[in-house]
């Protein structure tokens, strides 16, 4: 009976194919990485409307008309972080207009499975996306004051997402 | 022995704690809102010439130190519309060139000067044309009061007989935000 050498055992037969294979984990893109990207997707701004000064006015994150929507598509675990505005301004150095974003104002919702997740948007949040993507519902109150000049008001919502890969 | 540590080798890498790494992305959504304006206009006072002889001229300034008294019930006197508005107002105006006698259908000429005043009946700061003007919120936001002051000029015209002759004279104000 002939005896392997190491040198057979890794140049020959199933040694050949584990060290091809060994190869191919260093040198191809990581699967696990692939897996790992998450695209973020603006839908639709937080829209407040008319307001009249002095009358706060609030969005549900159920107000599919007015709320804030953000998909993610990919798979991952991922934790959102909200760069949330102290409130609307009309021009850049225009009066501001107060926000306020309440403990239950963010839901993440899961097309796959109807699972919805309410969260605190001023407050890390984290989850597991699955292959079917999650969407990203914000609600919120302007609260204009008695005396709120007249005119056009916004400001931007940001919106990062962190995605932490298992393995690379 | 050495293929299975090889094979151990690999099974290793497989389940070994993962070493950790993270990916970021990010969007940005805009918030709007507007904030709408408050803003009323009511008559308080009629343009009024009074009674003049037939075929003679009048003028009604409506600014200035020659302002005219605000029109009573049955003197001459400057016509006034009090806006209350939060923010600057835009203002146009539809100013008839002729007023009728609707009896008769005779005319006079006419023309009409406006200004703006922060008072009732106060002095009143001339605009360069009634067609289109425009006035200030001295603070914006807050709801404050400002008099537009309507005057003008008839012109007689002996031809045109006795009576009473009249128009209207339309003002439209807008918000400007």
């Amino acid at each position: 009976m002939a005896r392997r050498t190491g040198t057979s055992a890794l140049f020959g037969g199933r040694g050949a194919w584990l060290l091809a294979a060994l190869l191919a984990l260093l040198a191809a893109p990581c699967p696990a990485l692939a897996q790992g990207t998450v695209s973020v997707l603006p839908v639709q701004g937080l829209r407040f409307g008319m307001l009249s000064t002095g009358m706060p006015t609030v969005i549900s994150p159920l107000d599919a008309g007015r709320r804030a929507t953000v998909e993610l598509v990919g798979s991952g675990h991922v934790t959102l972080l909200f760069e949330l505005p102290r409130g609307l301004r009309a021009g850049a150095d225009g009066p501001l207009l107060p926000l306020r974003f309440g403990a239950t104002d963010g839901r993440v919702t899961f097309p796959g499975s109807g699972t919805v997740l309410v969260f605190d948007p001023a407050a890390p949040v984290s989850f597991t996306l699955p292959p079917g993507g999650a969407t990203i519902w914000l609600g919120g109150s302007a609260e204009p004051a008695s005396a709120q000049p007249p005119g056009a008001y916004d400001a931007a919502i940001t919106v990062h997402v962190v995605v932490a890969n298992p393995a690379t | 022995m050495k293929k299975i540590a090889l094979s151990l080798a690999a099974l290793s890498l497989f389940a070994a704690p993962a070493v950790a790494s993270a990916q970021t992305a990010s969007a940005t959504v805009t918030a709007s809102a507007t904030v709408q304006a408050s803003l009323t206009a009511s008559t308080t006072h009629q343009l009024k010439f009074g009674t003049l002889a037939m075929g003679s001229s009048s003028t009604l300034a409506s600014s200035g130190a020659s302002q005219a008294a605000l029109s009573g019930l049955s003197t001459a006197g400057l016509g006034q519309i009090q806006i209350g508005h939060n923010s600057n107002v835009n203002v146009t105006t539809t100013v008839p060139t002729v007023l009728t006698n609707s009896t008769s259908g005779q005319t006079l000429g006419f023309s009409a000067s406006c200004a703006t005043a922060s008072t009732s009946g106060g002095t009143g700061t001339a605009a360069a044309s009634c067609a289109s003007f425009s006035f200030n919120a001295a603070t914006p936001g807050t709801v404050q009061s400002t008099y537009v002051l309507v005057g003008g000029t008839v012109t007689g015209n002996a031809a045109s007989g006795v009576g009473i002759f009249s128009a209207d004279i339309d003002f439209t104000f807008t918000a400007a935000n």
